[in-house]
């Protein structure tokens, strides 16, 4: 059984189409990344799934629950961050959590007291009173410590400093061994350092959805010295991108690497080649890279 | 059990500020009450101020209470913690209805309970009362509350919603002033209003803590206020009192005969300089009573007033509210309908054919008894007590819950041995005795703070023309006649006034009526009170009197 589940899942504000028929799976013990530009989807997506917003129509299933049916017993087993979560704030560090124990029946008191200490948290401090750092990491540490099925979190590093980021970073690894994570976020860098799934959304629908390993390993900047100066061919294969020319320097971005395939396919199209470098490359140059062509690559 | 339990723990522990106030608020309440019963003034203007808006002021205190309860987790919005935590709706709900028991319920009826104690009326008997009271309360300030509580999320909010409520309140009242009376009749939509705000109340409160659809919830109180204030524009319109007050028949006929006194009028009010106030006028016509069944008491409870004007239109004032009580004696009563100014102002010196419909309630004189004032104190038949305040020309009486009903009392007053300064009636008394009329005959509480429910007794004697009663003194040692009242039937009756000019009707500041009394004649009916207490009263008791009456 997938962690979550979405079938055309479309979502409607007036005529806009925030959402536009999503289909996509999120393996069980996945660290799924959902990443896009702002006004992308990925908080609708995410709202729909916790049952905060109702889809317009499709399907969608959480821990095997239909998403309008998430709510009550459901939320034992899933940890929900939100960048702009709204918490008691009349309610001291502590009794927060306190007050959160008694709702879940696999609430682990060591493993609280364990987030406390690695995230730093002033007990004794009310929530109001915290910065938005601090916060976050009070809202992290309650969602963490019942060791929930499935994590859920909302653009969590949104607006915080480095060392907030890596402590919540920290502190979200050492669960991801035993939950699946479903995170959106803005930070391509921190995505790549732990997910192991990758989704890519841009104007309500999903670009790519894939497993990191794979992307990683198909992506390519190529930058390719011809011994003799050529044009930009026309009919390159889909799967080039950014591809130019300036003398006998030619560059592109191949999405789909093959070790032995894309350097004859190179010769092919161009002639001889005197040089040619296949560098790796990172999450944030894939998505540049995916955003400035506008394509979907296969 | 144990959620609903640590949801209710947390809110007592955020709210106390409220809470405390609403007691502390109550406790105060609860000390000054008893003073009130005694009419005891303070001598700082600020505190008599205070107390009267205190009750104001505590219900202000628990509906902001029972709303700050209802957002401790707020149901409007889609950012708060709690809505991603397994929270269950029922619960919650529960919770928050725990937190309303405790901390407006109890605290009322131990309240309530003490007053009554202290007001030494029965505690046991006054139980099921008590939680009619409370389950009103539900119904008038805790359902409202938790509506206003589940679609609003803070202070501002909420003050916005209680304008809002204050606003179509307003526009309620608005409409009963201008609209013809639709409390006339028994086929007023009351009751349906009621089951349709309790209904949306409960509505809106499930539907907020199950899906949160603030919109929809919003839009349905909207949609329902709406439709309520075009049903209550129009209602009037499509049932009329024709429909409560049936026309005679011989199983029920009308208590008497009713005619129009062409003898008497009003005089001189074109001289006034104030003869019309605000958009109407107010006109009286002297209707002449004649063969008013024995132990037989009318209460003239709507009019109308149709008028042929003489440029061929028709003119209606459609049914009005009118509290008349007819009793035996009566010789004359004056009806009073309202007409708009203009109307008036176009039509008043012109000859106009007018017709006067008349709904009455008519109700039977039970067994009556006879009983002696004492001279500080009373009881009040059905469960009351009463105290004698001579100089006040009333008995302020008290009972539990409710005040006992209906009830007839009658009295000889002024008599020799208990008179009244000459300036009370300078045109003397009517012949029909001083009495005192109670028709409620509903036997549930009411909806209010305080368990002991204060009243006054004023026996009044209409003055010599009948359009105008005095209360009078009662003095230790009056025999009062006192009956239970049964209601019979409703009826209507008309009215042909003829020809009339409408400025004959009209009171004016001054009232001059014509012509004077000495110069028409009313014949005097023999001893009322006898003749309709018969057959004679119980045996005389040693506090028991015989009274002749010289009327």
């Amino acid at each position: 059984m997938n962690a979550i589940q979405t079938e055309a899942l479309t979502k409607r504000f007036g005529r806009v189409n925030a959402l536009d028929g999503l289909d996509f799976c999120v393996p069980q013990g996945a660290v799924n990344a959902l990443v896009g530009p702002n006004g992308a989807g990925k908080t609708t997506l995410i709202k729909i799934l916790m049952n905060i917003f109702r889809a317009s129509s499709g399907e969608a299933s959480v821990l095997g629950v239909n998403s309008r049916k998430v709510s009550g017993k459901t939320f034992a087993s899933i940890g929900y961050v939100s960048e702009n979560q709204q918490l008691p704030g009349w309610m001291r560090v502590g009794s927060f959590l306190a007050y959160l124990r008694p709702f879940y029946p696999t609430w682990d008191n060591q493993l609280e007291a364990q987030l406390v200490q690695s995230l730093d948290l002033p007990l004794d401090r009310k929530l109001k009173q915290l910065s938005r750092g601090m916060r976050m990491k009070a809202a992290l540490a309650s969602a963490l410590a019942f060791r929930p099925k499935l994590i859920v979190l909302d653009e969590p590093f949104s607006g915080l400093d480095p060392m907030v980021r890596d402590e919540l970073s920290k502190a979200l690894l050492e669960r991801a061994a035993d939950a699946t994570v479903f995170l959106s976020s803005h930070d391509l860098a921190e995505m790549e350092g732990f997910a192991t799934h990758v989704m890519f959304m841009d104007a309500g629908r999903i670009q790519l959805c894939e497993k990191m390993s794979s992307l990683t390993a198909r992506f390519r900047e190529v930058i390719v010295t011809l011994a003799v100066p050529a044009p930009v061919p026309a009919n390159l294969p889909p799967t080039w991108m950014q591809v130019s020319a300036n003398d006998s320097i030619v560059r592109l971005v191949d999405s789909a690497f093959d070790a032995e395939g894309t350097p004859a396919e190179i010769s092919r199209r161009f002639g001889p080649v005197q040089n040619a470098a296949f560098a790796p490359m990172t999450l944030r140059a894939i998505f540049l890279a995916l955003g400035r062509s506008g394509k979907k690559p296969s | 059990m144990s959620q609903i339990l640590h949801i209710f723990r947390k809110d007592a522990r955020h709210r106390w500020p409220e809470i405390l106030i609403s007691l502390a608020l109550l406790v105060v309440y609860a000390t000054l009450q008893p003073r009130t019963w005694t009419e005891q003034e303070y001598n700082r203007a600020y505190l008599d101020t205070f107390i009267r808006y205190l009750p104001a002021i505590l219900i202000l205190s628990w509906v902001f209470l029972i709303v700050r309860l209802v957002q401790g987790e707020t149901l409007v919005g889609d950012r708060q913690f709690w809505i991603t935590r397994p929270y269950e709706w029922h619960k919650l709900l529960a919770a928050k209805l725990l937190g309303v028991f405790v901390f407006f319920h109890l605290p009322l009826f131990l309240m309530q309970i003490t007053l009554l104690y202290m007001a030494k009326f029965p505690l046991g008997s006054s139980i099921l009362g008590l939680l009619y009271v409370h389950a009103l309360f539900v119904f008038a300030l805790v359902l409202p509350s938790l509506t206003i509580g589940s679609i609003t999320s803070g202070i501002g909010q909420t003050t916005i919603a209680l304008l809002i409520v204050c606003v179509v309140l307003l526009g309620f009242a608005y409409l009963a002033s201008v609209l013809p009376d639709s409390d006339v009749g028994v086929d007023s939509p009351d009751t349906e209003y009621a089951i349709l705000y309790g209904a949306t109340c409960v509505a809106v409160i499930l539907i907020q803590f199950n899906y949160r659809r603030t919109l929809a919830a919003r839009l349905i109180i909207g949609a329902v206020a709406m439709a309520m204030i075009a049903t209550g524009a129009v209602w009037p319109f499509l049932f009329s009192g024709t429909d409560t007050f049936p026309p005679p028949k011989p199983n029920a006929p009308l208590p008497a005969q009713f005619s129009l006194d062409q003898n008497l009028m009003f005089s001189g009010s074109d001289a006034e300089p104030f003869r019309f106030y605000r958009d109407d006028v107010e006109l009286e016509f002297p209707i002449q009573i004649s063969g008013l069944a024995a132990k037989t008491l009318a209460q003239l409870r709507a009019a109308k007033l149709d008028l042929d004007l003489p440029n061929g239109e028709h003119w209606t004032s459609h049914w009005q509210s009118v509290y008349h009580n007819i009793s035996f004696g009566r010789t004359r009563d004056w009806p009073n309908i309202k007409m708009k100014r203009s109307i008036f102002d176009r039509f008043g010196s012109s000859s106009v054919r007018a017709r006067l419909t008349l709904g009455f309630n008519v109700y039977e004189l039970g067994t009556a008894t006879q009983t002696v004032m004492a001279a500080d104190r009373i009881s009040y038949p059905g469960g009351g007590r009463c105290l004698n305040e001579i100089s006040r020309d009333y008995l302020r009486c008290f009972s539990a819950l409710k005040q006992p009903g209906p009830l007839f009392v009658a009295a000889n007053l002024p008599n020799s041995s208990c008179a009244v300064s000459k300036s009370a009636s300078t045109e003397g008394w009517a012949t029909a005795p001083a009495s005192f009329v109670e028709f409620s005959g509903d036997s549930t509480p009411d909806l209010q703070l305080s368990p002991v429910n204060d009243f006054n007794v004023s026996l009044t004697r209409h003055h010599a023309y009948e359009d105008r009663s005095s209360s009078l003194p009662i003095c230790a040692g009056t025999p009062l006649y006192i009956s239970n009242v049964i209601f019979r039937y409703p009826v209507r009756g008309e009215v042909d006034l003829g020809r009339i000019l409408l400025n004959d009707y009209f009171p004016g500041i001054s009232r001059k009526i014509s012509p004077r009394q000495d110069e028409h004649t009313i014949k005097p009916p023999s001893d009322a009170l006898s003749r309709n207490f018969v057959p004679p009263l119980a045996p005389p008791s040693s506090r028991t009197t015989t009274i002749e009456l010289k009327l």
